[in-house]
């Protein structure tokens, strides 16, 4: 039987740099994996059988109260706020240069657009409106050209933005998306090569894609009008970004639920044109995961075969601790370290023994803007009490904001916290 | 009991060095290839060692088989042709593991019977590979020299890069799926004689390349999957494969026939999406085409004409769509209308148009009818029959070479100077062709895809998928 993976909380897997080089606009690229394809068995290939030990738990969910904020851990010289609350299913959040936010709402399909316009630090009753509704599971937003992009159930919306915020009757962008399945949040950014990208989780657990647009990055031509899949084999890659200075494309992506506290784990990719990421087979540095069932690898392939021709992932994070969204932090406020580092929300476990996420992490790129580790940033949300777990956030969305402090939201309460650097102030 | 009479007689005949085997198997008449057709398979045991010989020489629609293997123990050893051109270890279905010679997969059976049977049965009863078993003498050293009609060098039956295999104990003749024959003792690819070409092997097990085309200025070669859709871009000089185009997206789930156009951009037939698909120099998919919505459409090639029209076939609706260079897609031909009758099947499958721009000539793969359409008044002849099994086409001044696929030959037909009518010259099986699907010219050279398309309909595909570059003949 296979050794479990161990629970270290990142793992930095060896690979050659060079090769993930990417351009802004990736031409064709080489086949991944060795020239020369496995042979497909008449049969599906034998494995022994594995026994899985899986938890299912749920820490006790406590609304946001203002007391709590004492339990946030943030390194020194950060301070963490709230800005609203109540707010209801918060998720994505989509910042404008004149400190307007949109806010997307995905179980109540709508876009909200907040502005702090006393400048108290609060977006107050009076400063939040519903610019955008009948947006069926709407989730990640991007802005370009004026015109505010929605990515939800089975479309990409645009809409016009008006000096005030005030958004235009959705338009259509793109449609025909696959069916949400169980994963019902997407993203959508415009890459620095004029396409738009959209990540569409797939419909199920861990079973082969019934739509092969799903568990996809796509590219969308700049009429949205038809796209082709850029990378697969993604299952639950929400956020995702190019790096300011490499414009290497990154996502965090999220491994099956049920197979076990700390298999697979969460993954950081580098996403590259053409390549397959290997989910539902493998996990990891090609790791190929024993609870998948094998005998739906196209082509009957051998599980370790299939696994041989995927992309690896660059880092791993502790199992089921779930990214949400992902941002690059290109502010000015925070310590000159941070800058082009990664915020990724990890809206916390469900389905390991010990919970994990339900913070805020940093993936800290290096000198040569290389990620290296990822550690909590804002963390305490969830906690033990006389012996039970307890949680008062679960994370979704994360964004710089106009002053270059850092908003994340909480879809649980519908709490906008925001992480100032107080740092030699 | 007819069974044992029959064994009795074999071995009596096997004993004397010589015996005739085969069913009398209905077949098209073939033209002549462009060289004779012998083949050799050198007869290895486990360790690779050579361990004897069989020489395969074309006799009219049959093959005299002449086999001699060393090493064996005394008695009858089963020996049968298999599907697959390779002697490696490969799985064994009945126990799921890897077995000497298990690479070269089950018997071949053309006629697709799914039943062993015996040496004489028509192949559409039992495996086209059950040849008669090989006798091994007290020396250890087995000799046979026979006549088949089951197997053949070229057409549907044709067994030029698969396997010869002699197994360990007799062939009962009747019991599935090899007739209690044992395991595989030795065994030789089956490789034609003073014969070469150039294989382009792709990287992926699901590549199935159904269409083909070929970018001069970029010296690339493009296949698409019938499968997923997905399109390689092969480098004709380095062999080298790309991935061009993930498949998969809205529209471009399965790749057919395609071409390229004058700005390097690479047309995509469909299938049964009803979508033809353009894409730019980059791979980008730049727009995709919709037909009108139906539960049977069948997008199967395109051809480009002189001045930017693209014509396309569709296999099952009886209409030859025609894209403008303003993309715009319409009905360009209701073929109710004219001579060609849609049957069940493939209908229309391969096109391209004449060089002087005024005729399309298109193949029907289930009539073997081959027809002339006027590209000003759309008038429609019959330029010949006696082609079935065509897929696609590539004309080289007045000479259209043909795709068979079933017949896993390359066919080249001479065609008069107004394209009006044309006779079948010449059919090559090249080094063994496995369900050829599209060609294209590379100056004095062709390539044709070796598509396997058979196998999206049951049993494994041989890897890797090829596309097979040789000689204009």
């Amino acid at each position: 039987m296979r050794k479990p993976l161990l629970a270290a909380l990142t793992v930095a897997l060896a690979g050659a740099f060079s090769a993930l080089a990417q351009t802004a606009i990736p031409l064709t690229g080489p086949f991944p994996g060795q020239p020369t394809p496995p042979t497909p068995r008449p049969l599906p290939a034998p494995e022994a059988p594995v026994t899985v030990t899986a938890t299912r738990n749920e820490p006790t969910a406590l609304g946001f109260t203002p007391d709590k904020l004492a339990r946030l851990k943030v390194p020194a010289g950060f301070t963490v706020t709230v800005m609203a609350s109540e707010l209801g299913n918060a998720r994505s959040l989509q910042t404008m240069p004149d400190g307007g936010v949109y806010l997307s709402r995905t179980k109540q399909n709508d876009i909200w657009y907040l502005k702090d316009v006393n400048k108290d630090g609060k977006f107050d009753a009076g400063e939040r409106r519903q610019v955008a509704s009948n947006l069926s599971l709407v989730h990640g937003m991007d802005v370009k050209n004026g015109k505010l992009y929605a990515i939800g159930q089975h479309d990409i919306w645009v809409m016009d933005i008006a000096k005030d915020g005030t958004l235009s009757v959705p338009r259509v962008f793109a449609t025909q998306l696959p069916d949400v399945g169980q994963h019902s949040a997407r993203g959508v950014k415009w890459g620095p090569d004029g396409f738009l990208y959209a990540s569409i989780g797939s419909t199920n657990n861990d079973a082969a894609p019934q739509n092969p647009e799903e568990a996809t990055i796509l590219r969308l031509s700049p009429d949205g009008k038809w796209r082709e899949v850029y990378a697969r084999g993604l299952r639950h890659t929400i956020g995702f970004g190019w790096q300011p200075v490499t414009k290497t494309l990154y996502g965090m992506d999220q491994g099956s639920d049920w197979h076990g506290d700390n298999i697979p784990p969460e993954e950081l990719n580098v996403i590259q044109r053409g390549r397959v990421y290997g989910w539902p087979y493998c996990y990891g540095d090609k790791q190929p995961d024993p609870y998948a069932n094998s005998s739906t690898i196209p082509g009957l392939i051998s599980k370790t075969d299939y696994c041989n021709r995927t992309q690896g992932s660059l880092l791993n994070y502790t199992a089921h601790a779930a990214a949400i969204d992902m941002t690059f932090y290109t502010g000015n406020q925070f310590p000159a370290e941070y800058r082009n580092d990664a915020f990724v929300a990890f809206r916390g476990s469900w389905n390991r023994n010990e919970p994990s996420g339900y913070e805020i992490a940093r993936v800290d790129f290096d000198a040569q803007n290389r990620p290296v580790s990822i550690t909590p940033f804002v963390s305490g949300f969830v906690f033990q009490e006389q012996g039970q777990w307890k949680q008062f956030g679960r994370v979704a969305g994360v964004a710089v904001y106009n002053d270059g402090s850092l908003l994340f939201t909480d879809d649980q309460s519908g709490v906008i916290y925001r992480v100032r650097s107080t740092g030699g102030q | 009991m007819k069974k044992l009479q029959m064994l009795g007689l074999l071995a009596l005949a096997a004993a004397l060095g010589s015996a005739s085997a085969g069913g009398m198997q209905p077949m098209m008449p073939m033209a002549p290839a462009s060289a004779p057709l012998s083949a050799t398979a050198a007869i290895r045991d486990a360790a690779g060692q050579v361990r004897g010989s069989a020489a395969f020489k074309q006799m009219g629609m049959g093959v005299q088989v002449t086999v001699e293997v060393r090493g064996l123990p005394p008695g009858g050893h089963g020996m049968h042709v298999h599907e697959y051109g390779k002697c490696t270890p490969g799985v064994d279905s009945a126990t799921n593991t890897v077995v000497p010679f298990g690479g070269a997969g089950p018997h071949f059976d053309p006629g697709m019977s799914k039943n062993h049977d015996d040496p004489q049965a028509m192949n559409k009863y039992g495996h086209g590979g059950d040849l008669p078993m090989l006798m091994v003498g007290a020396d250890g050293v087995g000799r046979l020299t026979f006549t088949t009609d089951k197997v053949s060098l070229t057409g549907m039956n044709g067994v030029l890069n698969r396997a010869l295999v002699v197994h360990a104990m007799p062939d009962d003749y009747k019991t599935d799926p090899a007739g209690k024959s044992g395991m595989r003792e030795r065994c030789g690819v089956i490789v034609r004689d003073n014969f070469s070409v150039r294989d382009y092997a792709l990287p992926d097990h699901l590549s199935y390349p159904e269409g083909l085309a070929y970018d001069t200025k970029k010296g690339v070669l493009y296949t698409g999957s019938a499968s997923n859709g997905t399109i390689y871009a092969v480098n004709v000089q380095s062999g080298t494969v790309s991935k061009f185009s993930e498949g998969g997206s809205l529209g471009r789930r399965v790749a057919l026939g395609m071409k390229v156009d004058p700005q390097g951009r690479l047309w995509v037939a469909g299938g049964q999406q009803g979508t033809v698909s353009v894409l730019s120099p980059d791979g980008m998919i730049l727009n995709v085409l919709e037909t009108p919505k139906s539960p049977v459409p069948y997008l199967n090639d395109l051809a480009i004409a002189p001045g930017g029209n693209v014509y396309v076939t569709d296999s099952f609706r009886p209409v030859i769509y025609r894209v403008d260079r303003d993309m715009n897609l319409t009905a360009w031909l209701d073929l109710g209308k004219t001579p060609i009758k849609y049957g069940p099947g493939i209908n229309l499958d391969g096109i391209v148009v004449t060089p002087d721009g005024r005729y399309l000539l298109t193949n029907q793969l289930n009539t073997g009818d081959l027809w002339r359409i006027d590209l000003r008044t759309r008038a429609v002849k019959k330029v010949m029959g006696g082609l079935k099994n065509s897929d696609g086409l590539l004309l080289d001044g007045h000479t259209l070479y043909l795709a068979r696929n079933k017949d896993q030959v390359v066919s080249r037909v001479n065609l008069s100077a107004d394209y009006g009518s044309g006779t079948l010259a010449a059919e090559e099986p090249l080094a063994g062709l496995r369900y050829p699907t599209a060609l294209v010219m590379l100056g004095n050279e062709l390539v044709v895809t070796q598509s396997q398309l058979d196998k999206l309909q049951g049993g494994a595909p041989e890897v890797p998928f090829k596309l097979t570059r040789f000689g204009k003949f």
